[in-house]
């Protein structure tokens, strides 16, 4: 028995009033987390001190990798949005033409994919990456609507017509301008 | 050639960017470092996952918001103030974001009725007593069931301090109240709490009293 096992019932006296100083309790919690027979005293006299010594719940590498996928992938779709709503852009880069495609695969959910499928073709719009191009079709809103783009950016649909209403319609969306 | 240099100078900035501290990173990514926000994200994932789980009750769920947060945090770096602790304006975001769904989802729980988790707690507490032991998932789970009564703020309030261990002044000014406020949520949570356990889960107290 150390002199924190002694020192216990006093402390945790003062811990269910909160009236330790912050390393005091700091260090109450430690001690608690390492002694098995003190934690045990503890929660059976304050049992909501269960809660302050159980370990964090982990939370894997690949699972914060997954986050900040779909906060990126959030962020471009803003980006792209912002885009669409503005309609041209304000400025081009010089190399946009030339350069490298950006491109967001967006799986949205069935009401989206329950849109009229309306389609034009792409001919017009600058060519959709290789391995879509054969599928790619621009989409229009409902209504027939067409969105206001800016002239940079395409949106193709992966998967036109096979979907079914409830299956996620998955769409590209390609602006020369975007820099990755 | 060029390709991989490129590739080599992002994974160096990247590695920099792992010894760099929080603010420091903040001030980076707020001047849109997209790695310095980047590293952030995946540093301070575990802590965001952590707190909105424990507030919200549902782990998938506390991912979807944790999401939200980071959206929110690369949104408002502008206005972080580096005089202060990135931790604490995080844990703020993280903190009231988790309230607004807990409070959402609590107006829904009420609309589909409340008798029904009467029902389930009954079961909770007969399945506990064989099963239960001390794993952080099943005390997450045996939290979310007891914290089900508390306010948003208590709740909020005593995960910060009591489970997440953080002191009370940067409790109070992640819950934008005072410390006696702080006080007065952790003190009628933790009675709260207490009266619950001990009449839903007794013998798993009187297990412990014996170790």
């Amino acid at each position: 028995m150390t002199a924190d096992c002694r020192a216990l019932p006093a402390r945790l006296d003062a811990y269910r009033r909160d009236d330790l100083a912050d390393d005091e309790r700091r260090a109450f919690r430690r001690h608690l987390a390492g002694c098995a027979e003190c934690r045990g005293e503890a929660i059976a006299a304050e049992p909501t001190l269960v809660f302050a010594v159980a370990p964090a719940e982990a939370v894997g590498d690949e699972e914060a990798r997954t986050i900040l996928e779909n906060v990126k992938a959030a962020l471009a779709v803003r980006e792209a949005g912002r885009r669409l709503e503005r309609g041209a852009p304000r400025t081009r880069r010089a190399a946009a033409g030339l350069g490298v495609a950006a491109i967001l695969a967006l799986a949205f959910s069935a009401p989206l994919a329950r849109r009229p499928p309306a389609v034009a073709a792409a001919a017009a719009r600058p060519a959709a990456p290789s391995g879509i191009a054969g599928a790619a079709n621009r989409i229009v809103r409902p209504g027939g609507e067409e969105p206001s783009m800016p002239a940079s950016a395409t949106i193709y649909e992966w998967n036109p017509g096979t979907a079914s209403p409830e299956d996620p319609k998955i769409v590209w969306i390609v602006d020369r301008s975007l820099d990755l | 050639m060029e390709r991989m240099e490129l590739v080599y100078s992002r994974e160096r900035t990247r590695q920099q960017s792992a010894e760099v501290d929080d603010r420091e990173l903040a001030i980076r990514a707020r001047a849109g470092d997209a790695i310095a926000f980047e590293t952030l994200v995946l540093r301070k994932t575990p802590a965001v996952v952590s707190v909105a789980r424990r507030i919200i009750g549902d782990a998938d769920e506390a991912r979807d918001v944790a999401q939200l947060v980071f959206l929110r945090v690369w949104d408002s770096l502008a206005r972080y103030d580096e005089k202060y602790s990135f931790n604490t304006w995080l844990y703020r975001i993280a903190t009231n974001l988790s309230i607004d769904f807990l409070r959402a989802n609590r107006s829904r729980a009420k609309a589909h009725g409340a008798t029904l988790h009467l029902v389930r707690g009954r079961e909770a507490a007969l399945e506990e007593e064989a099963t239960f032991a001390l794993e952080s998932s099943q005390v997450a789970e045996l939290f979310e069931r007891v914290s089900e009564d508390l306010s948003e703020k208590q709740k909020a309030a005593f995960v910060l301090r009591e489970i997440d261990g953080l002191d009370s002044k940067d409790v109070a000014k992640i819950l934008g109240c005072g410390e006696s406020t702080v006080r007065n949520h952790l003190f009628n949570a933790r009675k709260a709490l207490q009266k619950k356990l001990r009449r839903e889960f007794p013998n798993l107290f009187r297990r412990w009293s014996r170790q």
